[in-house]
């Protein structure tokens, strides 16, 4: 029986997805049984001239991790459309942008400036050393997801994608039994669906930053004072965070039917702040609440700002 | 009947308004022939809190240069609770908008009963004038980014 | 640039974390005229790191890196205990030291048999498709390989009970850690730490065998142009040993000599950084010595970090199976300073082994078990945290507001300080395997594996923040003449 070529490309990425796959530890010796990879630079020498020189399509699936953040990111994201029958966007970043989608709140001028200094200290796209030309990718202005340059087929989200999801994953895939395209590799609801912690369903009467309490592991953390981002997130990762005492960041992106996370999150904040009375003499006691909130789009748009409905900053 | 302002910015402004209280007295200011600014976009929603979050920036990201959010006095919500929970959401929304380099200004909730036409009139008339002075929002495309 | 010159690219490099690219330029004779090392990807953590919560640097910083996001999270957490002025209970800074033992072995181990290893465990002209893992496990027997796959995993494992995931952990607080261990987890842990040191002294003979076995490992690594006798630095702790969590940064000359040592922000001020146009990655060099452009020598400002420096600078491994194979390595290489650029393989595992055993030390420390997880925080201020990441020396140094969020974070990351030796590793090795313009992938791949002595991580690579460090800037005209210098 014919291998199924499987390839896996990090675009603006960590490598932690990359790592991801190797959790599984012993059935990635079924997958390469049945597999060849014939991309994957953290592990295999294919270099992007055998990638050119593929024929359009001839990738069975392409896992593609990290987001959108150079020309090159782009230009290889749609090389491998072309090359690939199924293109997964696989992880936080290329399903929503990530973390690193944060730098969109910046512009390239003020990333640049802080990284580089003055101007004249900034990586230039064309330079030249001692008469050698160099190229250098151009910096995009914005931070994209996978999925506003091509279309994308499969989404498996995580950052990175839990074990449980890649071993399903790979068993559908070699199973030849993929699912519908646009499928997503995770629970269809929320997290708190899964998380173990009992739900007191309070209101929220104060905020309180992880690291000012030692919070009861046994209690809801949103009825503890914590962000939790559980509301707003896909489950299927056993909400390990809160079992780690952590409250849930978001990384797995909104459940089912949700576009903007942190605008459901915001939501849900502010329908649970309150005293415990509701009534106008109220007000002023919620708005002290709400102010212990400290940076808004950091906590409900970890992961997501990139693809929300802002994407970024548009300043004045 | 609108001004032209002194640099022929007209801004445009979505308005949600409940239909228990602000739409009814946006009603009563029309039929009592008050004038105000056209450049509101009137949308009728059952409750102020039926406004979600993602509404507002939807708006500001299909160019809207203000939002405007009318809803009921406190205690007179027609579903009990739904404004306190808009104004909870707007106070957060407005970080959100300045996080994002908005200003927050752009973003306003008023309660308007049906009563005070007087009140929706002053509103909008305040809110345009307002947004002309701010120009247009950085996400309307006349601006820059 | 003229006809006669050729350029050859190597794109991507590969079997490393990060994005890289080498340019080959062939002179008429077809003998290298020069050979860059460029680096094509940048994030910027440092600026969308500014305005987060203190406390989220953790779990943010640690995206900088999905194969060493232990070394981030940990330097991250040191940060904020220093800028809260807390020091963790004994309890809370044995699991972490458990979680970044098992770190490291678990990143050494993945180096040695995944990315840098099937150079030699298959061969170094083997056909591409063979050199990986699966190449390795094809060579070695199914047997070993599953040893491979099971003890990586162990790593891990280890990582997930003490860290809540095993990528991207979550339990760093300022003052502690969020979650301690159960005596189930414990015991598990004490099991496979066992299994560790076991594979770590196997990796050792694997590693005796097929490496110092193979003549390409044996020429290379005796070849003087192979040899770099640059500056070195490591954190050492009070007995003058190897310790990746805590201690202090020793730097030692090219002859040995002791350069500084150091703790905190004066770490800091020893570094310096340059800027070229061609990469999106910042060159540090010893501020005091001075850059003197790419060569080695006492003269030079170039160090090195990670396996093969730190063995330089320390006096001795803390872990005594380790210590009997340090002796042993040093011995192969003449006593002394170790400047063979291909020895970081061999130091890479004794290292694995040291961290191993370490891991064994700790499982069974009844301080792990019991006590306070977390301590009292001060008011937020500015602060410094310093590990061993499995590439190199890792500082994280943050300046809080009043209200605990980040007003500016200046990173300087592991594979950074190397940036200058890996652009000369791969130019010396150029230069001694390309003539007469005769380039096959058996040639490139040679180049290749000398930037894979180091186990860059260039995702890591591209943060480093200079703050107010003085940078260098050469201006030159469009022939490539210089004319100006300038130096702030």
């Amino acid at each position: 029986m014919e291998k199924i070529k499987v390839g896996i490309y990090w675009a603006a990425s960590c490598g932690g997805c990359d790592v991801s796959l190797l959790e599984i530890d012993e059935q990635i010796l079924d997958v390469a049984a049945k597999a060849d990879f014939v991309l994957w630079p953290c592990a295999i020498d294919t270099k992007y001239a055998d990638l050119r020189a593929y024929k359009d399509g001839s990738i069975d699936i392409v896992l593609f991790n990290g987001a959108i953040r150079t020309e090159e990111n782009r230009e290889i994201a749609k090389l491998l459309r072309d090359k690939a029958k199924y293109l997964v966007a696989y992880g936080s970043c290329a399903q929503m942008g990530g973390v690193i989608g944060l730098a969109n709140l910046s512009s390239r001028k003020e990333i640049f400036t802080t990284l580089f200094g003055a101007k004249t200290h900034w990586p230039k796209e064309e330079s030249n050393q001692d008469g050698y030309p160099l190229h250098l990718p151009a910096f995009l202005d914005r931070l994209l997801p996978l999925g506003d340059v091509v279309e994308v087929d499969y989404v498996i989200p995580g950052c990175p994608p839990p074990r449980e999801m890649v071993s399903q994953f790979f068993d559908a895939l070699l199973g030849g039994k993929l699912p519908e395209k646009g499928a997503v590799f995770a629970a269809e609801k929320n997290l708190c669906d899964e998380c173990p912690r009992e739900r007191r369903e309070e209101r929220i009467t104060r905020i309180v930053r992880p690291h000012e309490i030692e919070p009861d592991p046994d209690i809801c953390l949103l009825d503890q004072g914590i962000i939790c981002m559980g509301p707003a997130t896909r489950g299927g990762c056993g909400a390990v965070c809160p079992m780690a005492n952590m409250p849930c960041t978001g990384c797995a992106g909104p459940p089912a039917n949700i576009t903007d996370q942190g605008a459901t999150m915001l939501i849900t904040i502010a329908s649970l702040i309150g005293t415990g009375l509701e009534g106008e003499e109220e007000l002023e006691a919620e708005e002290a609440i709400l102010a212990e909130i400290d940076d808004v789009i950091g906590t409900f748009y970890r992961f997501s700002l990139a693809a929300s409905i802002f994407k970024g900053a548009h300043r004045e | 009947m609108a001004k032209l302002n002194d640099n022929g910015f007209e801004p445009k402004i979505v308005a949600f308004l409940c239909r228990w209280c602000s739409y009814a007295g946006a009603d009563l200011a029309g039929v009592s022939r008050m004038t105000y600014p056209a450049n509101i976009i009137p949308m009728r929603v059952n409750c102020s809190g039926r406004v979600d979050a993602g509404m507002v920036m939807a708006a500001f990201e299909k160019g809207a240069d203000g939002v405007l959010i009318g809803g009921c006095h406190p205690g007179d919500c027609h579903y009990v609770n739904g404004n306190y929970k808009t104004r909870r959401r707007v106070i957060l929304l407005k970080r959100a908008l300045a996080e994002v380099g908005i200003k927050p200004q752009r973003l306003h909730l008023e309660w308007i009963s049906a009563s005070e036409g007087v009140k929706f009139q002053r509103t909008v008339t305040e809110f345009t004038g307002l947004i002309k002075e701010l120009g247009p929002s950085p996400m309307s495309g006349d601006g820059e980014d | 640039m003229s006809e006669k010159i050729r350029r050859i690219s190597i794109d991507p490099i590969t079997r490393l974390e990060g994005h890289g690219r080498i340019e080959l330029f062939l002179d008429e004779e077809g003998e290298l005229a020069d050979a860059f090392f460029q680096i094509p990807e940048l994030r910027g953590f440092e600026r969308f790191c500014q305005g987060r919560k203190a406390e989220d640097m953790p779990q943010i910083t640690e995206r900088i890196c999905g194969v060493c996001p232990e070394a981030h999270h940990l330097a991250s957490t040191k940060a904020l205990d220093d800028c809260f002025s807390a020091t963790p209970p004994p309890r809370a800074r044995k699991l972490r030291e458990l979680l970044y033992n098992a770190y490291i072995f678990s990143d050494h181990l993945l180096h040695f048999y995944y990315l840098g290893g099937p150079d030699y465990l298959v061969g170094p002209y083997a056909p591409p498709q063979e050199r990986n893992i699966i190449g390795v496990i094809g060579k070695v027997g199914p047997e070993l390989g599953k040893e491979v796959i099971k003890h990586r995993s162990y790593g891990q494992r280890i990582i997930e009970a003490v860290g809540g995931r095993s990528i991207h952990p979550v339990t760093g607080l300022p003052g502690g850690q969020s979650k301690a261990i159960n005596e189930e987890e414990r015991s598990e842990i004490e099991k496979m730490a066992r299994s560790c040191v076991e594979f770590g002294r196997v990796t050792l003979s694997v590693f005796k065998k097929m490496f110092l076995g193979d003549k390409t490992y044996q020429k290379f690594s005796q070849e003087k142009a192979q040899r770099l006798p640059t500056y070195y630095m490591g954190l050492v702790d009070e007995d003058g040993a190897v310790n990746f969590y805590d201690g202090k940064v020793r730097v030692v000359a090219p002859d040995g000599e002791e350069f500084a040592l150091a703790e905190g922000k004066e770490v800091l001020d020893l570094i310096a950084e340059r800027t070229e146009p061609w990469t999106y990655v910042k060159i540090p060099y010893l501020k005091e010595v001075g850059w003197q452009g790419f060569r080695a020598g006492k003269d030079s400002g170039i160090y090195r970090v990670g396996p093969l420096a730190r063995l330089n600078v320390c006096k001795r491994m803390g872990t005594p199976l380790a210590q009997v194979e340090y002796e042993a390595y040093l011995d192969y290489f003449g006593g002394g300073m170790v400047h063979a650029t291909f020895a970081y393989h061999w130091a890479r595992i004794v290292e694995m082994l040291a961290a191993a055993e370490q891991t064994t030390r700790l499982v069974a420390d009844p301080e792990l078990m019991e006590g306070a997880l977390r301590s009292e925080l001060s008011d937020p201020g500015e602060g410094v945290g310093i590990v061993e990441a499995a590439r190199g020396t890792l500082i994280h140094h943050y300046l809080l507001d009043e209200k605990g969020l980040v007003r500016s974070a200046n990173l300087i990351v592991a594979t950074t300080h190397n940036i200058a030796g890996i652009s000369l590793s791969i130019k010396e090795m150029a230069r001694a395997v390309v003539h007469n313009g005769e380039v096959d992938q058996g040639i490139l791949n040679l180049i290749e594996m000398s930037f894979r002595n180091y186990d860059p991580c260039l995702a890591c690579a591209t943060h480093a923040f200079p703050g107010q460090m003085p940078l260098l800037v050469v201006v030159r005209d469009s022939a490539g003449r210089e004319i100006k210098r300038i130096e702030r």
